[in-house]
Protein backbone atom coordinates (compact mmCIF):
# COMPACT_ATOMS: atom_id res chain seq x y z
CA UNK A 1 0.00 0.00 0.00
CA UNK A 2 1.14 3.42 -0.79
CA UNK A 3 1.03 6.21 2.16
CA UNK A 4 -1.17 7.84 0.20
CA UNK A 5 -3.86 4.76 0.44
CA UNK A 6 -2.49 4.54 4.00
CA UNK A 7 -4.08 8.22 4.78
CA UNK A 8 -7.17 7.99 3.03
CA UNK A 9 -8.04 3.92 4.86
CA UNK A 10 -7.40 6.16 8.10
CA UNK A 11 -10.07 8.56 7.07
CA UNK A 12 -12.59 5.74 5.97
CA UNK A 13 -11.57 3.78 9.29
CA UNK A 14 -12.21 6.42 10.94
CA UNK A 15 -15.59 7.44 9.27
CA UNK A 16 -16.35 3.91 10.46
CA UNK A 17 -15.46 4.34 13.99
CA UNK A 18 -18.31 7.74 14.23
CA UNK A 19 -20.59 5.71 12.43
CA UNK A 20 -21.17 3.31 15.57
CA UNK A 21 -21.05 6.23 18.01
CA UNK A 22 -17.28 6.07 19.31
CA UNK A 23 -16.77 9.72 20.42
CA UNK A 24 -15.16 11.92 17.62
CA UNK A 25 -12.46 12.61 19.32
CA UNK A 26 -11.55 8.94 20.05
CA UNK A 27 -12.64 7.89 16.60
CA UNK A 28 -9.58 10.87 15.27
CA UNK A 29 -7.30 9.22 17.56
CA UNK A 30 -7.68 5.41 17.28
CA UNK A 31 -7.07 5.45 13.61
CA UNK A 32 -4.10 8.14 14.15
CA UNK A 33 -2.55 6.52 16.43
CA UNK A 34 -2.87 2.81 14.15
CA UNK A 35 -1.58 4.87 11.06
CA UNK A 36 1.34 6.73 12.60
CA UNK A 37 2.75 2.97 13.77
CA UNK A 38 2.03 1.73 10.54
CA UNK A 39 3.75 4.89 8.61
CA UNK A 40 7.17 5.54 11.21
CA UNK A 41 6.66 2.34 13.61
CA UNK A 42 5.85 2.01 17.82
CA UNK A 43 8.62 3.88 19.27
CA UNK A 44 8.33 7.07 17.40
CA UNK A 45 4.65 7.31 18.12
CA UNK A 46 5.55 6.61 21.60
CA UNK A 47 8.25 9.34 21.62
CA UNK A 48 5.26 11.23 19.91
CA UNK A 49 2.86 11.02 22.27
CA UNK A 50 5.34 12.28 25.18
CA UNK A 51 5.37 15.55 24.12
CA UNK A 52 2.04 16.13 22.19
CA UNK A 53 -0.48 15.66 24.42
CA UNK A 54 0.94 18.25 26.88
CA UNK A 55 2.25 20.70 24.00
CA UNK A 56 -1.11 20.44 22.23
CA UNK A 57 -3.15 21.65 25.50
CA UNK A 58 -0.21 24.06 26.97
CA UNK A 59 -0.50 26.77 24.78
CA UNK A 60 -1.20 30.07 25.84
CA UNK A 61 -3.25 31.21 23.10
CA UNK A 62 -5.64 28.46 23.89
CA UNK A 63 -6.86 29.83 27.05
CA UNK A 64 -8.80 32.44 25.76
CA UNK A 65 -11.55 29.18 25.08
CA UNK A 66 -12.34 28.42 28.66
CA UNK A 67 -12.60 32.42 29.79
CA UNK A 68 -14.91 33.34 26.74
CA UNK A 69 -17.05 30.57 27.62
CA UNK A 70 -17.40 31.09 31.13
CA UNK A 71 -18.31 34.58 30.55
CA UNK A 72 -20.89 33.80 28.13
CA UNK A 73 -22.22 31.56 31.04
CA UNK A 74 -22.21 34.02 32.91
CA UNK A 75 -24.40 36.31 30.53
CA UNK A 76 -26.67 33.39 30.06
CA UNK A 77 -27.53 32.69 33.66
CA UNK A 78 -27.30 36.88 34.70
CA UNK A 79 -30.72 37.42 32.88
CA UNK A 80 -28.60 39.40 30.01
CA UNK A 81 -30.46 37.94 26.69
CA UNK A 82 -34.28 39.26 28.62
CA UNK A 83 -32.29 42.91 28.49
CA UNK A 84 -30.89 42.83 24.97
CA UNK A 85 -34.23 41.27 23.61
CA UNK A 86 -36.51 43.62 25.24
CA UNK A 87 -34.18 46.49 24.01
CA UNK A 88 -34.36 45.08 20.39
CA UNK A 89 -37.83 45.14 20.38
CA UNK A 90 -38.09 48.32 21.43
CA UNK A 91 -35.93 49.47 18.65
CA UNK A 92 -37.56 46.93 15.97
CA UNK A 93 -40.96 46.73 17.06
CA UNK A 94 -42.79 49.24 15.43
CA UNK A 95 -42.22 47.11 11.49
CA UNK A 96 -44.57 44.47 10.70
CA UNK A 97 -42.38 41.00 11.67
CA UNK A 98 -40.32 43.29 14.20
CA UNK A 99 -40.48 41.24 16.97
CA UNK A 100 -38.56 38.34 14.55
CA UNK A 101 -36.66 40.77 13.96
CA UNK A 102 -35.51 41.83 17.20
CA UNK A 103 -35.11 38.43 17.94
CA UNK A 104 -32.49 38.39 15.33
CA UNK A 105 -30.41 41.24 16.50
CA UNK A 106 -30.69 39.93 20.39
CA UNK A 107 -29.34 36.90 18.60
CA UNK A 108 -26.12 39.04 17.58
CA UNK A 109 -25.88 41.43 20.18
CA UNK A 110 -25.39 37.98 22.51
CA UNK A 111 -23.78 36.21 20.21
CA UNK A 112 -20.85 39.37 20.68
CA UNK A 113 -19.98 38.56 23.83
CA UNK A 114 -20.65 34.86 24.25
CA UNK A 115 -18.85 32.48 22.47
CA UNK A 116 -21.49 29.31 22.29
CA UNK A 117 -23.62 29.31 19.90
CA UNK A 118 -25.61 26.94 21.41
CA UNK A 119 -25.67 28.94 24.64
CA UNK A 120 -26.47 32.34 21.99
CA UNK A 121 -29.65 30.57 20.58
CA UNK A 122 -31.18 28.51 23.70
CA UNK A 123 -30.95 31.42 25.54
CA UNK A 124 -32.52 34.72 23.72
CA UNK A 125 -35.17 31.93 22.46
CA UNK A 126 -36.20 31.52 26.08
CA UNK A 127 -36.94 34.97 26.35
CA UNK A 128 -38.05 35.72 22.65
CA UNK A 129 -39.77 32.71 21.82
CA UNK A 130 -43.04 32.54 24.28
CA UNK A 131 -43.34 36.34 23.75
CA UNK A 132 -43.66 35.74 19.76
CA UNK A 133 -46.35 33.58 20.30
CA UNK A 134 -48.21 35.17 22.66
CA UNK A 135 -48.49 37.95 20.05
CA UNK A 136 -49.50 34.93 17.64
CA UNK A 137 -46.63 35.02 15.55
CA UNK A 138 -46.75 31.75 13.51
CA UNK A 139 -44.77 28.90 15.49
CA UNK A 140 -42.48 27.98 11.68
CA UNK A 141 -41.60 31.67 11.54
CA UNK A 142 -40.66 31.90 15.11
CA UNK A 143 -38.70 29.22 15.51
CA UNK A 144 -37.28 29.62 11.82
CA UNK A 145 -36.11 33.19 13.21
CA UNK A 146 -34.46 32.11 16.14
CA UNK A 147 -32.90 29.12 14.89
CA UNK A 148 -31.19 30.71 12.29
CA UNK A 149 -30.48 34.44 14.54
CA UNK A 150 -28.49 32.39 16.96
CA UNK A 151 -26.44 30.79 13.76
CA UNK A 152 -24.35 34.26 13.98
CA UNK A 153 -22.73 32.89 17.15
CA UNK A 154 -20.56 30.76 14.82
CA UNK A 155 -19.49 33.62 13.12
CA UNK A 156 -19.07 36.97 15.85
CA UNK A 157 -16.32 37.21 18.32
CA UNK A 158 -15.90 35.51 20.69
CA UNK A 159 -16.76 32.49 18.65
CA UNK A 160 -15.34 29.41 19.59
CA UNK A 161 -15.44 27.79 16.64
CA UNK A 162 -13.55 31.25 15.42
CA UNK A 163 -11.00 31.15 17.76
CA UNK A 164 -9.89 27.35 16.93
CA UNK A 165 -9.61 27.91 13.48
CA UNK A 166 -7.25 30.97 14.00
CA UNK A 167 -5.35 28.78 16.68
CA UNK A 168 -5.05 25.93 14.31
CA UNK A 169 -4.19 27.62 10.87
CA UNK A 170 -1.30 29.72 13.44
CA UNK A 171 -3.38 33.29 12.24
CA UNK A 172 -3.29 36.21 14.79
CA UNK A 173 -6.94 36.14 16.61
CA UNK A 174 -7.46 39.56 16.67
CA UNK A 175 -7.36 40.17 12.91
CA UNK A 176 -9.53 36.86 12.97
CA UNK A 177 -11.91 38.56 15.02
CA UNK A 178 -11.93 41.58 13.42
CA UNK A 179 -12.95 39.99 10.00
CA UNK A 180 -15.71 38.45 11.29
CA UNK A 181 -18.09 41.67 11.93
CA UNK A 182 -18.78 42.89 8.19
CA UNK A 183 -20.21 39.69 7.14
CA UNK A 184 -22.06 38.93 10.91
CA UNK A 185 -23.54 42.18 9.64
CA UNK A 186 -24.21 41.50 6.28
CA UNK A 187 -25.82 38.01 7.68
CA UNK A 188 -28.33 40.26 9.84
CA UNK A 189 -29.06 42.46 7.27
CA UNK A 190 -30.13 39.41 5.07
CA UNK A 191 -32.08 37.55 7.69
CA UNK A 192 -33.96 40.56 8.71
CA UNK A 193 -34.93 41.91 4.71
CA UNK A 194 -35.89 37.80 4.50
CA UNK A 195 -38.32 38.57 7.36
CA UNK A 196 -39.38 41.92 5.98
CA UNK A 197 -40.27 39.69 2.80
CA UNK A 198 -41.76 36.61 4.23
CA UNK A 199 -43.99 38.14 6.70
CA UNK A 200 -45.28 40.46 3.23
CA UNK A 201 -45.44 37.57 1.19
CA UNK A 202 -47.53 35.75 4.45
CA UNK A 203 -49.42 38.57 6.66
CA UNK A 204 -50.97 36.29 9.17
CA UNK A 205 -47.88 34.48 9.71
CA UNK A 206 -47.32 38.09 12.25
CA UNK A 207 -48.91 40.08 13.67
CA UNK A 208 -49.61 44.06 12.87
CA UNK A 209 -46.66 46.14 13.75
CA UNK A 210 -46.73 47.62 17.57
CA UNK A 211 -46.56 51.11 18.87
CA UNK A 212 -43.50 51.64 21.07
CA UNK A 213 -43.66 54.55 23.79
CA UNK A 214 -39.97 56.84 23.76
CA UNK A 215 -40.59 55.68 26.79
CA UNK A 216 -39.97 51.89 26.54
CA UNK A 217 -37.30 52.57 24.24
CA UNK A 218 -35.13 55.09 27.13
CA UNK A 219 -35.75 52.38 29.68
CA UNK A 220 -34.78 49.65 27.27
CA UNK A 221 -31.56 51.24 26.61
CA UNK A 222 -30.84 51.97 30.14
CA UNK A 223 -30.95 48.10 30.87
CA UNK A 224 -28.62 47.28 28.18
CA UNK A 225 -26.01 49.87 28.71
CA UNK A 226 -23.77 47.15 30.93
CA UNK A 227 -23.77 44.58 28.13
CA UNK A 228 -22.77 47.53 25.51
CA UNK A 229 -19.75 48.72 27.95
CA UNK A 230 -18.31 45.05 28.73
CA UNK A 231 -18.58 44.73 25.01
CA UNK A 232 -16.52 47.93 24.79
CA UNK A 233 -14.08 46.66 27.25
CA UNK A 234 -13.19 44.20 26.61
CA UNK A 235 -13.09 44.49 22.19
CA UNK A 236 -11.97 47.98 22.25
CA UNK A 237 -9.45 46.85 24.43
CA UNK A 238 -8.12 43.96 22.07
CA UNK A 239 -8.43 45.91 18.99
CA UNK A 240 -6.74 48.69 20.66
CA UNK A 241 -3.44 46.60 21.20
CA UNK A 242 -4.24 47.08 24.81
CA UNK A 243 -4.20 43.67 25.74
CA UNK A 244 -4.19 40.16 24.75
CA UNK A 245 -7.31 38.16 23.90
CA UNK A 246 -6.76 35.92 26.40
CA UNK A 247 -6.79 39.13 29.05
CA UNK A 248 -9.15 41.06 27.58
CA UNK A 249 -11.14 36.98 27.85
CA UNK A 250 -10.25 37.46 31.45
CA UNK A 251 -11.70 41.16 32.23
CA UNK A 252 -14.90 40.31 30.15
CA UNK A 253 -15.32 37.57 32.41
CA UNK A 254 -14.75 39.03 35.79
CA UNK A 255 -17.31 42.39 34.59
CA UNK A 256 -19.91 39.87 32.89
CA UNK A 257 -19.97 38.22 36.32
CA UNK A 258 -20.44 41.81 38.31
CA UNK A 259 -23.16 42.64 35.59
CA UNK A 260 -24.62 38.88 35.97
CA UNK A 261 -24.60 39.74 40.30
CA UNK A 262 -25.80 43.59 39.68
CA UNK A 263 -29.18 42.20 38.30
CA UNK A 264 -29.60 40.15 40.83
CA UNK A 265 -30.27 37.10 38.72
CA UNK A 266 -27.23 35.03 39.14
CA UNK A 267 -28.23 32.39 41.69
CA UNK A 268 -25.19 30.33 43.80
CA UNK A 269 -26.71 27.11 41.92
CA UNK A 270 -26.86 29.33 38.72
CA UNK A 271 -22.74 29.82 39.20
CA UNK A 272 -22.08 26.62 39.88
CA UNK A 273 -23.72 25.50 36.85
CA UNK A 274 -21.74 28.15 34.87
CA UNK A 275 -18.40 26.65 35.78
CA UNK A 276 -19.84 23.28 35.46
CA UNK A 277 -20.69 23.62 31.60
CA UNK A 278 -17.63 25.78 31.61
CA UNK A 279 -15.52 22.70 32.31
CA UNK A 280 -17.40 20.71 30.76
CA UNK A 281 -17.42 22.04 27.32
CA UNK A 282 -13.75 22.94 27.71
CA UNK A 283 -12.91 19.01 27.94
CA UNK A 284 -14.77 18.06 25.25
CA UNK A 285 -12.96 20.67 23.02
CA UNK A 286 -9.51 20.07 23.98
CA UNK A 287 -10.56 15.83 23.59
CA UNK A 288 -11.22 16.90 20.01
CA UNK A 289 -7.93 18.72 19.93
CA UNK A 290 -6.24 15.91 21.00
CA UNK A 291 -7.40 13.44 19.01
CA UNK A 292 -7.63 15.72 15.71
CA UNK A 293 -4.04 16.58 16.48
CA UNK A 294 -3.02 12.25 16.50
CA UNK A 295 -5.11 11.59 13.05
CA UNK A 296 -3.59 15.06 10.98
CA UNK A 297 0.24 13.72 12.74
CA UNK A 298 -0.03 10.67 10.84
CA UNK A 299 -2.01 12.68 7.92
CA UNK A 300 0.85 14.43 7.76
CA UNK A 301 3.34 11.34 7.02
CA UNK A 302 1.30 10.03 4.76
CA UNK A 303 1.72 12.84 2.48
CA UNK A 304 -2.17 13.31 1.95
CA UNK A 305 -2.24 16.93 2.59
CA UNK A 306 0.49 17.79 0.19
CA UNK A 307 -0.02 15.59 -2.34
CA UNK A 308 -3.61 17.10 -2.45
CA UNK A 309 -2.27 20.02 -2.82
CA UNK A 310 -0.09 19.54 -5.74
CA UNK A 311 -2.51 17.17 -7.71
CA UNK A 312 -5.75 20.03 -7.13
CA UNK A 313 -2.37 22.90 -8.27
CA UNK A 314 -1.67 21.08 -11.13
CA UNK A 315 -4.81 20.02 -12.50
CA UNK A 316 -6.11 23.15 -13.98
CA UNK A 317 -9.21 24.24 -12.64
CA UNK A 318 -9.65 27.47 -11.86
CA UNK A 319 -9.27 28.24 -8.01
CA UNK A 320 -12.82 29.63 -7.49
CA UNK A 321 -14.29 26.20 -8.57
CA UNK A 322 -11.78 24.49 -6.23
CA UNK A 323 -13.24 26.58 -3.82
CA UNK A 324 -17.13 25.99 -4.18
CA UNK A 325 -16.53 22.01 -4.79
CA UNK A 326 -14.46 22.62 -0.99
CA UNK A 327 -17.60 24.51 0.43
CA UNK A 328 -20.23 21.99 -0.95
CA UNK A 329 -18.39 19.42 0.33
CA UNK A 330 -18.59 20.96 3.96
CA UNK A 331 -22.05 21.67 3.70
CA UNK A 332 -22.48 17.65 2.94
CA UNK A 333 -19.96 16.93 5.86
CA UNK A 334 -21.94 19.81 8.16
CA UNK A 335 -25.16 17.32 7.66
CA UNK A 336 -23.50 14.31 10.25
CA UNK A 337 -20.63 16.29 12.23
CA UNK A 338 -19.92 18.88 14.51
CA UNK A 339 -18.57 22.21 13.40
CA UNK A 340 -15.76 22.04 15.59
CA UNK A 341 -14.65 18.37 14.93
CA UNK A 342 -15.41 19.32 11.40
CA UNK A 343 -12.78 22.20 11.29
CA UNK A 344 -10.19 20.36 13.31
CA UNK A 345 -10.22 17.59 10.88
CA UNK A 346 -10.56 19.18 7.56
CA UNK A 347 -8.37 22.81 7.96
CA UNK A 348 -5.15 21.13 8.21
CA UNK A 349 -5.97 18.78 5.19
CA UNK A 350 -7.67 21.31 3.00
CA UNK A 351 -5.71 25.00 4.08
CA UNK A 352 -2.18 23.69 2.02
CA UNK A 353 -4.95 23.30 -0.90
CA UNK A 354 -5.75 27.22 -0.30
CA UNK A 355 -2.54 27.96 0.37
CA UNK A 356 -1.10 26.78 -2.99
CA UNK A 357 -3.90 28.78 -5.24
CA UNK A 358 -4.37 32.01 -6.55
CA UNK A 359 -7.07 33.90 -5.55
CA UNK A 360 -7.58 37.12 -6.97
CA UNK A 361 -3.77 37.76 -5.70
CA UNK A 362 -4.35 37.65 -2.02
CA UNK A 363 -1.21 37.13 0.22
CA UNK A 364 -0.92 33.94 2.56
CA UNK A 365 -2.11 35.37 5.42
CA UNK A 366 -5.66 37.66 3.76
CA UNK A 367 -6.20 34.02 2.46
CA UNK A 368 -6.02 32.18 5.43
CA UNK A 369 -8.37 34.94 7.10
CA UNK A 370 -10.67 35.08 4.20
CA UNK A 371 -11.14 30.97 4.05
CA UNK A 372 -11.87 31.04 7.82
CA UNK A 373 -14.86 33.37 7.14
CA UNK A 374 -16.31 31.33 4.42
CA UNK A 375 -15.77 28.01 6.50
CA UNK A 376 -17.94 29.54 8.83
CA UNK A 377 -20.30 31.05 7.16
CA UNK A 378 -20.73 27.22 5.80
CA UNK A 379 -20.71 26.07 9.58
CA UNK A 380 -23.39 28.34 10.13
CA UNK A 381 -25.22 27.31 6.99
CA UNK A 382 -24.65 23.54 8.75
CA UNK A 383 -26.44 24.81 11.82
CA UNK A 384 -29.68 24.96 10.57
CA UNK A 385 -29.34 22.90 6.89
CA UNK A 386 -31.63 19.76 6.68
CA UNK A 387 -31.52 16.83 7.87
CA UNK A 388 -29.39 17.65 10.86
CA UNK A 389 -29.29 21.00 11.92
CA UNK A 390 -28.16 21.73 15.49
CA UNK A 391 -29.95 25.33 16.34
CA UNK A 392 -33.16 23.25 14.69
CA UNK A 393 -33.11 20.71 17.34
CA UNK A 394 -32.65 23.26 19.85
CA UNK A 395 -35.34 25.33 18.67
CA UNK A 396 -37.55 21.73 18.47
CA UNK A 397 -36.63 21.04 22.60
CA UNK A 398 -37.88 24.62 23.65
CA UNK A 399 -41.03 24.39 21.00
CA UNK A 400 -42.38 21.02 21.39
CA UNK A 401 -45.73 22.25 19.74
CA UNK A 402 -44.07 23.17 16.54
CA UNK A 403 -43.06 20.19 14.50
CA UNK A 404 -39.48 20.09 13.40
CA UNK A 405 -40.79 19.98 9.92
CA UNK A 406 -41.95 23.41 9.80
CA UNK A 407 -39.14 24.89 10.95
CA UNK A 408 -37.47 23.66 8.34
CA UNK A 409 -39.97 24.47 5.95
CA UNK A 410 -39.40 28.46 7.01
CA UNK A 411 -35.44 28.52 7.14
CA UNK A 412 -35.73 28.25 3.35
CA UNK A 413 -35.73 32.08 2.95
CA UNK A 414 -32.91 32.52 5.90
CA UNK A 415 -30.85 29.91 3.74
CA UNK A 416 -31.66 31.72 0.56
CA UNK A 417 -29.84 34.64 2.04
CA UNK A 418 -27.41 32.91 3.55
CA UNK A 419 -26.29 31.11 0.51
CA UNK A 420 -26.05 34.49 -1.84
CA UNK A 421 -24.02 36.08 1.10
CA UNK A 422 -21.70 33.08 0.64
CA UNK A 423 -21.41 33.78 -2.97
CA UNK A 424 -21.16 37.09 -2.33
CA UNK A 425 -18.10 36.52 0.41
CA UNK A 426 -16.34 34.22 -2.50
CA UNK A 427 -16.52 36.56 -5.13
CA UNK A 428 -15.67 39.87 -3.29
CA UNK A 429 -12.81 39.17 -0.35
CA UNK A 430 -12.74 42.41 0.12
CA UNK A 431 -16.26 42.47 1.97
CA UNK A 432 -14.09 40.11 4.47
CA UNK A 433 -10.72 41.92 4.67
CA UNK A 434 -11.61 45.35 4.58
CA UNK A 435 -12.05 45.87 8.27
CA UNK A 436 -8.64 43.91 9.10
CA UNK A 437 -6.79 46.10 6.72
CA UNK A 438 -8.83 49.30 8.16
CA UNK A 439 -7.72 48.91 11.58
CA UNK A 440 -4.71 46.94 11.92
CA UNK B 1 -0.71 30.77 32.77
CA UNK B 2 -0.10 28.07 29.56
CA UNK B 3 0.99 25.34 32.46
CA UNK B 4 -2.17 25.78 34.80
CA UNK B 5 -4.29 25.60 31.31
CA UNK B 6 -2.91 22.12 30.91
CA UNK B 7 -3.51 21.12 34.66
CA UNK B 8 -7.18 22.48 34.43
CA UNK B 9 -7.69 20.89 30.99
CA UNK B 10 -6.45 17.54 32.20
CA UNK B 11 -8.91 17.79 35.41
CA UNK B 12 -11.96 18.50 33.25
CA UNK B 13 -11.60 15.53 30.62
CA UNK B 14 -12.94 12.93 33.58
CA UNK B 15 -15.92 15.04 34.34
CA UNK B 16 -16.90 15.90 30.50
CA UNK B 17 -16.64 12.18 30.02
CA UNK B 18 -18.69 11.46 33.17
CA UNK B 19 -21.25 13.24 31.90
CA UNK B 20 -21.00 11.97 28.74
CA UNK B 21 -20.58 14.77 26.71
CA UNK B 22 -18.08 13.85 24.64
CA UNK B 23 -19.45 14.53 21.38
CA UNK B 24 -21.01 11.33 19.10
CA UNK B 25 -22.30 10.84 15.63
CA UNK B 26 -26.06 9.43 16.59
CA UNK B 27 -27.22 10.51 12.46
CA UNK B 28 -26.92 6.93 11.42
CA UNK B 29 -28.02 5.26 14.85
CA UNK B 30 -31.05 7.34 15.38
CA UNK B 31 -33.44 3.86 14.16
CA UNK B 32 -30.92 1.14 15.93
CA UNK B 33 -32.34 -0.62 19.09
CA UNK B 34 -31.71 0.60 22.53
CA UNK B 35 -29.41 -2.76 22.70
CA UNK B 36 -27.42 -2.52 20.16
CA UNK B 37 -26.91 1.56 20.84
CA UNK B 38 -25.62 0.23 24.04
CA UNK B 39 -23.15 -2.03 22.66
CA UNK B 40 -21.85 0.46 20.62
CA UNK B 41 -21.14 2.67 23.53
CA UNK B 42 -19.33 0.26 25.24
CA UNK B 43 -16.84 0.09 22.47
CA UNK B 44 -16.65 3.72 22.01
CA UNK B 45 -15.73 4.44 26.37
CA UNK B 46 -13.85 1.34 25.84
CA UNK B 47 -11.35 3.02 23.30
CA UNK B 48 -11.80 6.11 25.35
CA UNK B 49 -10.36 4.24 28.43
CA UNK B 50 -7.53 2.57 26.61
CA UNK B 51 -6.90 5.73 24.87
CA UNK B 52 -6.56 7.89 28.07
CA UNK B 53 -4.58 4.95 30.03
CA UNK B 54 -2.71 5.27 26.46
CA UNK B 55 -1.51 9.03 27.41
CA UNK B 56 -1.53 9.02 30.70
CA UNK B 57 1.16 6.74 30.00
CA UNK B 58 2.85 8.88 27.69
CA UNK B 59 2.52 11.72 29.52
CA UNK B 60 4.11 10.10 32.50
CA UNK B 61 6.84 9.15 30.63
CA UNK B 62 7.50 12.81 28.91
CA UNK B 63 7.35 13.83 32.42
CA UNK B 64 10.09 11.79 33.43
CA UNK B 65 12.06 12.57 30.45
CA UNK B 66 11.49 16.44 31.03
CA UNK B 67 12.88 15.78 34.72
CA UNK B 68 16.12 14.22 33.44
CA UNK B 69 16.70 17.10 31.17
CA UNK B 70 15.89 19.76 33.53
CA UNK B 71 13.53 21.50 30.88
CA UNK B 72 12.16 24.41 32.16
CA UNK B 73 9.37 27.06 31.22
CA UNK B 74 10.51 29.69 28.99
CA UNK B 75 9.02 32.74 30.73
CA UNK B 76 9.29 31.73 34.88
CA UNK B 77 11.46 28.63 35.02
CA UNK B 78 9.26 26.73 36.15
CA UNK B 79 10.55 22.88 35.99
CA UNK B 80 8.20 21.26 33.39
CA UNK B 81 8.08 18.30 34.82
CA UNK B 82 5.20 19.58 37.76
CA UNK B 83 2.56 20.87 35.18
CA UNK B 84 2.92 17.33 33.77
CA UNK B 85 2.80 15.43 36.59
CA UNK B 86 -0.09 17.49 37.60
CA UNK B 87 -1.95 16.40 34.27
CA UNK B 88 -1.88 12.83 35.32
CA UNK B 89 -4.25 12.76 38.51
CA UNK B 90 -6.99 14.28 35.73
CA UNK B 91 -5.58 11.67 32.79
CA UNK B 92 -5.88 8.70 34.78
CA UNK B 93 -9.38 9.33 36.34
CA UNK B 94 -10.96 9.83 32.76
CA UNK B 95 -9.47 6.44 31.86
CA UNK B 96 -11.05 4.36 35.57
CA UNK B 97 -14.03 6.47 34.50
CA UNK B 98 -14.39 5.47 30.36
CA UNK B 99 -13.32 1.76 32.41
CA UNK B 100 -16.49 1.62 34.65
CA UNK B 101 -18.96 3.35 32.42
CA UNK B 102 -17.20 0.39 29.72
CA UNK B 103 -18.96 -2.53 32.38
CA UNK B 104 -22.03 -0.77 32.94
CA UNK B 105 -22.88 -0.89 29.28
CA UNK B 106 -21.75 -4.09 28.92
CA UNK B 107 -23.79 -5.22 32.05
CA UNK B 108 -26.98 -3.47 30.72
CA UNK B 109 -26.58 -4.96 27.24
CA UNK B 110 -26.38 -8.13 28.37
CA UNK B 111 -29.69 -6.98 30.78
CA UNK B 112 -31.53 -5.81 27.67
CA UNK B 113 -31.69 -2.20 28.91
CA UNK B 114 -30.21 0.98 28.14
CA UNK B 115 -27.60 2.18 30.06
Amino acid sequence: MSTLQIGLSLFGFMLVLMVVRVPIAIAMFVPGAIGYVILSGWSPLMAHLKGAVYGRVSVYDLSVIPLFMLMGAFAVHGGLSRALFRFANALLGRFKGGMAMAGVLACAAFGSISGSTVATTATIAQVAYPEMRRLNYSGRLATAALATGGTMGVLLPPSVTLMVYAILTEQNITRMFLAAYVPALVAAFGYLIAIAIYVRVNPESAPPAQQIAASELLRATLDVWPIALIFVAVFGGIYGGIFTPTEGASIGTVLTFIAALARGELTRSGFVECLRTTAQTSGMIFMIFIGADMINASLALSQLPSQLATIIGEASIPPVAVMAGIMIFYVILGCVMDEMSMILLTVPVVFPVILGLDFYGLGAADKAIWFGILILTVCEIGMIFPPVGLNVYIMNGLAKNVPMSETYKGVVPFLITDFIRLGLLIAFPSITLWLVHRLT
Amino acid sequence: MQLGCAVCVASFLPYTQFRSANIIVDFFTVNASERSKTRMDALGTLLYALVMALITWRVAAGGLQARENEETSMLMGIPLWIPYMLMLPGLAVASVVGLVQTIDHVRAASNGVAA
